[in-house]
């Protein structure tokens, strides 16, 4: 066999880099759009502040920033380098496998751009959620919490739809390097789909125990942050292990 | 008696070739550069402790300051040039290393690591052998090193440094003899319970000594004389020895689980170079293979030690010993 | 959580959740402690016992060593003690051992109450000791791995390790994982958020930045070692062939993931232990740190250039000479920043009036040490000739200069500097000097002489040699100073503990020190800080000390001082997490146990809420 090719590793962590400058605009221009109607003067600031420290005391931290939300920020930054790592292996063994099905023996490019596209559309049903709650309406955030979940919970009703069908046309785990990587990758993508999936449905249960409130609207954010974050993945995979597979220039 | 060490036979500062020679070169360059900045630092550090010391009862408070911004950018420009220093001879050198000089005309050797004994081919003659083998002196010998199940590390320090004997891989290796001599080398990547006895020996010899050895090991095995080694040539077979070990004109001794044996007599030393080639240490090792290598895979495996239709006699043994000595 | 305290909003059958743990004595207020100073010492006590564990597995390695074709530990079994001595040592003593200083050290410096998540930091604990009973308890359970603590696969796969002590041993390295990627976000969140007002980052302590940075890397280096861990356990139980070459696999990919994390971690060892220099050296020479921003910033150059290095593990396998180069090159550049540092401790020494307390006996030492092993590094970081001395006892050597010359003995010195902060107890400072004497010495007597033994040709591992290779006396010595290093260290480890049952009061601030924790009573009353400080300059204390006005401080809150409350589910998810490692080896349902009881005291956690309560001031004046 060839020496391990350095190639791989230079174009996942290229491919991550770009990632990770994707996500931070994502980010930035959610925030961006989120703040378009909160430009005030700083005496509407200070009146909202004062009107914050009456409402419960509020211990200030050095940048402003809650906590949990910085926790989740790093946590996500620290998962970038578990899916690179995953990425990178997929990229190793890619054409290695020695005996089939390959990937393109049992790729439906259409089924899995389906699920992508509903994925993608989840994520805009999460910007929905969190501007509801952020604006205290309560049923609206009920509303698109539960659209999201319903998104979620389709998106992994085609990856088991096409797991099975995978394993039916005999790529199983064990067959070959391609089932390997392609396994591992997508389903650690996918159990982390579940979590967020099980996240919403809590945040939408929670909501009818008084638990979720304009007040709390930053444990909304944060499982925004963690859906976006699961969803951006997903379009790196896609096109690593998908579209990557495409002839390019016939 | 601590000073024994530097009489070690693996003792690679006392190199016998040009790469080891070099590699011992590139060695003393940067301990000496490293003696030298350890004790210009570690002097300026030892002075500052012995100089600065409070004198009891003195509570004033020192010279408060802590900036030297040109100082501190001079002394990383030091250290930049030092790191450049020893960068330059160990690029040169890890180029010079890749291959053999120029119009020197190398002997091909494949080296495959098992566990736990190295086999050792050299295609050209269509030699096979175990943990022993012969160079030329003065001609460079290119190693094919790999591996058939863990990763395992080749190495004679006294004539160069380490590959890697990794499992789908061939690694390159190159070096020379100049002296005649044994040469004791090691497996150096942890490969398993009996790591620690998977050595060989490289024997460097002048070219007559090497192609009449040549000749030996490419013949057929000889033929037993003795009444004993005659009857240890059938247990061979009947014990099942066959199935993993190679005799030449032995039919039916193709095995390559285990070293091939064609010329076991003429070996030096056994079990993974631990004891001398006597007809006790081989019926000692014939009795309890694992006592010498801990998991060995004849241990393990074969049929004479795990299954009681095959077991050894003592007499068996010795018989099997009188005729593997006679594989001259 | 940014403090808010809010009514639970709970249905009715989920209401117990409001009970929460309220003793502050016992066992059970250690299970549910959140407090960061009881976990550091919490912390502290198991790394001790596993410095202990390993120290007796390091003994058992050299005894067999100790005479040419000797027979005590033969094989497997020794194969097993060099790798469990390694792997105890790593993560269960050093790496708990800096994690006892981050915790109970880090709010003190910053000048917080706690660390940002209470029970979080309560989960890392108790996830590095359940780590550590998986580890360990393969001792017990069919043996533990014996194929060196990294592991190079296909040695770690089933067809030639068959027991399950790879398995115990991936999971132990997946749940200690877990904690330290935990904590490290954990302290990065704390660092970032709750300084004191006005204290910049360029203002915060040496020892709190190095703590910055060793949990960036353990953030962004453990994620890829647990990508390969669970690979292999897949190869190993699943059947995939991600290292099998039969299959098409690589086995150096194992390598190359290993060593991503595996280099970074030397320096998640060695740069807490230099931030614990860092604030020792300039303390007993009286002045301020010499060059405040180039030793922050060279940690933080050290940390980033660790993560491009990894490759020099692995100049043997048959790179060539372009990437042996390039990795050299990157290997040579790191002792720059390296450098800055040791000469920025010098020139802190140098014009100072130098007091030799146990603490800085250590520092100095550990200068001196950590520049030998820097400089076998330096000489490994040569490619060409590290052909040679790779995986000899030249590398033993220089792993353990670095590792115990650089990493421990900053932990020695921090453990008698902190002491009284932690206990409220000093050390005897004679027999400190004295057992010091002895650590230092026979430390020398055991590790310089490996770099003989290394240039020679002894290869590492191995679990015998022949007398004709000329090791066996150099060995025998070797040995013979390791048990008195052993020794010395149980010493050095009962008078730890002989200090803190004594009554040897430590006063706030013993060694007239220059950081935050100093200007609070020793030990810390449970809020650390009554009054929360305002910060202005570097070494505030000091400069409050020396210009004789108090520090400034916050405004007193009205409801009192905001504290969290205690829990027992950090112990519980630890459990269960503890139990579905152990189902996970055998492939038991108990996995589905221990995950459903993850899963269940997951969501009581979440629910539960912080359940902050608020404590009377103390009177004003008194600290």
């Amino acid at each position: 066999m060839e020496a391990l090719k350095l190639q791989p590793v230079i174009t996942a962590f290229t491919v991550f880099g770009i990632f990770v400058c994707v996500l931070l605009t994502y980010y930035a221009l959610l925030n961006l759009f989120k703040s378009f109607p909160r430009i005030r003067s700083k005496k509407d600031k200070e009146a909202i502040a004062a009107e914050d420290a009456d409402v419960h005391h509020h211990v200030d931290t050095y940048t402003g920033e809650p906590n949990i939300k910085l926790f989740w920020w790093v946590f996500l930054a620290s998962d970038c380098m578990f899916f690179g790592s995953l990425i990178t292996a997929y990229l190793i063994y890619k054409g290695q496998s020695l005996v089939g099905p390959y990937p393109l023996d049992v790729f439906d490019m259409e089924l899995t751009t389906i699920s992508t596209f509903i994925l993608l559309l989840s994520s805009f049903f999460m910007v929905l959620t969190l501007s509801s709650i952020q604006k205290g309406d309560l049923g609206k955030f009920r509303f698109w919490c539960f659209a999201t979940f319903l998104c979620g919970l389709t998106f992994l009703g085609f990856q088991v739809y096409e797991f099975e069908h995978f394993i039916h046309e005999g790529l199983r785990l064990k067959t070959n390097l391609f089932g390997s990587t392609f396994y591992l990758l997508t389903g650690t993508h996918g159990v982390h789909v579940a979590i967020g999936v099980l996240w919403l449905l809590g945040m939408f249960i929670y909501s009818f125990w008084g638990g979720i409130t304009k007040e709390r609207a930053i444990e909304v954010e944060i499982a925004g942050l963690y859906w976006h974050f699961v969803d951006v993945v997903w379009i790196v995979i896609f096109s690593v292990i998908y579209l990557m597979e495409l002839p390019i220039g016939g | 008696m601590f000073l024994d060490f530097i009489l070690s036979p693996q003792n690679w500062l006392d190199p016998a070739g040009p790469v080891a020679s070099d590699q011992k070169d590139l060695f003393l360059f940067t301990l000496y550069l490293c003696i030298g900045i350890f004790v210009i630092v570690g002097g300026f550090m030892l002075y500052s402790i012995l100089k600065f010391k409070a004198k009891p009862g003195d509570e004033e408070l020192p010279d408060q300051s802590h900036d030297g911004t040109q100082l501190e950018i001079g002394l990383m420009v030091v250290s930049a040039i030092l790191v450049a220093v020893i960068a330059v001879p160990n690029v040169k050198l890890l180029y010079k290393l890749a291959e053999p000089p120029r119009g020197s005309n190398p002997l091909q050797v494949n080296v495959i690591g098992h566990q736990y004994w190295w086999e050792f081919e050299i295609p050209e003659y269509q030699i096979a052998t175990a943990n022993e083998f012969k160079i030329p002196i003065g001609r460079p010998i290119e190693f094919n090193v790999s591996s058939v199940d863990v990763i395992h590390s080749f190495w004679v320090p006294r004539l160069g440094g380490k590959v890697d004997a990794v499992p789908g891989r061939d690694n390159y290796l190159w070096f020379q003899a100049d002296q005649e001599g044994w040469y004791s080398g090691q497996c150096a990547e942890l490969c398993g319970s009996s790591h620690a006895k998977m050595k060989f020996e490289v024997h460097a010899v002048n070219d007559e000594e090497f192609l009449a050895w040549v000749e030996k090991e490419a013949a057929p095995a000889e033929q037993p004389i003795t009444e004993l080694a005659k009857e240890g040539k059938e247990l061979f077979l009947t014990k099942m020895c066959v199935t993993c070990h190679a005799v030449k004109g032995y039919d039916g001794a193709i095995g390559i689980t285990g070293p091939n044996l064609s010329h076991f007599g003429s070996r030096r030393k056994l079990a993974g170079m631990w004891v001398e080639n006597t007809k006790d240490n081989l019926e000692d090792w014939l009795g309890d293979p694992a006592s010498f290598k801990p998991d060995n895979i004849m241990a393990l495996q074969g049929p004479m030690y795990i299954d009681d239709k095959f077991a050894l006699t003592r007499d068996e043994i010795e018989k099997l010993a009188a005729y593997l000595k006679e594989l001259y | 959580m940014s403090g808010h305290s809010h009514k639970l909003a709970l249905p009715k059958f989920l209401s117990f959740l409001k009970n929460r743990p309220t003793k502050e004595n016992g066992l059970v207020s250690w299970l549910t402690t959140v407090d960061h100073k009881r976990i550091g010492i919490l912390y502290l006590y198991t790394s001790f016992f596993f410095l202990f564990v390993g120290g007796i597995e390091a003994l058992f390695v050299r005894s067999q060593l100790s005479a040419n074709d000797l027979e005590i530990f033969v094989g497997s079994t020794y194969n097993q003690l060099v790798t469990m001595h390694a792997t105890t040592m790593i993560f269960l003593a050093i790496m708990p051992l800096a994690a006892a200083f981050f915790n109970f050290m880090i709010p003190l410096q910053i000048g917080a109450r706690d660390v940002a998540f209470p029970r979080l930091n309560a989960f890392s604990y108790f996830m590095y000791l359940a780590g550590g009973i998986v580890l360990n308890a393969s001792w017990f359970m069919g043996g533990a791995s014996d194929a060196g603590w990294f592991a190079y696969a296909p040695l770690t796969s089933a067809t030639y390790s068959p027991t399950h002590g790879v398995d115990f041993w991936i999971l132990g390295l997946i749940l200690t994982g877990i904690s330290s990627t935990v904590a490290a976000i954990n302290f990065i969140v704390t660092i970032i958020n709750m300084r004191a007002p006005g204290m910049t980052l360029m203002k915060m302590p040496v020892f709190s930045w190095m703590a910055f940075v060793t949990a960036f890397l353990l953030a962004f280096a453990l994620p890829v070692i647990t990508i390969a861990l669970i690979i292999l356990f897949m190869d190993r139980n699943y059947g995939t062939t991600f290292f099998q070459t039969a299959a098409g696999g690589d086995p150096i990919l194992w390598q190359h993931l290993f060593w991503v994390f595996g280099h970074p971690e030397v320096y998640i060892i060695v740069l807490p232990a230099f931030g614990i220099v860092s604030e020792i050296i300039p303390v007993f020479s009286r002045k301020p740190l010499f060059g405040y921003k180039l030793v922050v910033l060279s940690g933080a150059a050290i940390g980033f250039m660790g993560f491009t290095v990894w490759s020099h593990h692995m100049f043997t396998v048959g790179m060539g000479p372009i990437v042996n180069s390039a990795f050299s090159i990157t290997t040579a550049a790191i002792a720059i920043p390296t450098g800055v540092k040791i000469f920025n401790w010098i020139l802190t020494l140098w014009n100072g009036k130098i007091k030799f307390s146990v603490p800085m006996m250590y520092s100095t030492a550990l200068v001196f040490l950590f520049m030998v092993g820097g400089f076998s590094g330096l000489m490994h970081g040569a490619a060409a000739s590290d052909f040679q001395q790779h995986d000899t006892y030249f590398v033993v050597a220089h792993f353990h200069y670095t590792i115990l010359g650089g990493g421990l003995f900053g932990f020695l010195a921090g453990t008698v500097y902190w002491l009284p902060k932690f206990f409220g107890k000093i050390m005897d400072e004679e027999r400190g000097r004295k057992i010091f004497w002895w650590i230092f010495i026979s430390f020398n007597l055991t590790f310089f002489p490996m770099h003989f033994l290394g240039t020679s040709g002894m290869p590492r591992r191995i679990y015998t040699y022949s007398s004709d290779m000329e090791w066996t006396a150099l060995n025998g010595f070797i040995t013979l100073a390791s048990f008195v290093l052993g020794i010395a260290l149980l010493v050095f480890f009962i008078e730890v503990i002989k200090a803190v049952k004594s009554k040897n009061k430590a006063s706030a601030d013993p060694w007239d020190a220059r950081t935050l924790e100093w200007s609070i009573p020793s030990p810390p009353p449970v809020y650390n800080f009554a009054d929360l400080p305002k910060i202005e300059k570097i070494d505030e204390f000091w400069e409050s000390k020396v210009s004789n006005k108090p520090i400034k401080t916050l405004p007193r809150d009205p409801h009192g001082i905001h504290m969290p409350g205690k829990s027992w589910m950090p112990l519980i998810t630890s459990i269960g997490l503890l139990i579905a490692s152990f189902g996970a080896v055998y492939e038991s349902d108990l996995r589905y146990i221990g995950l459903g009881i993850f899963l269940l005291a997951y969501y009581g956690w979440a629910l539960e809420g912080e359940a902050e309560y608020y404590l009377p001031y103390p009177k004003k004046g008194k600290k």
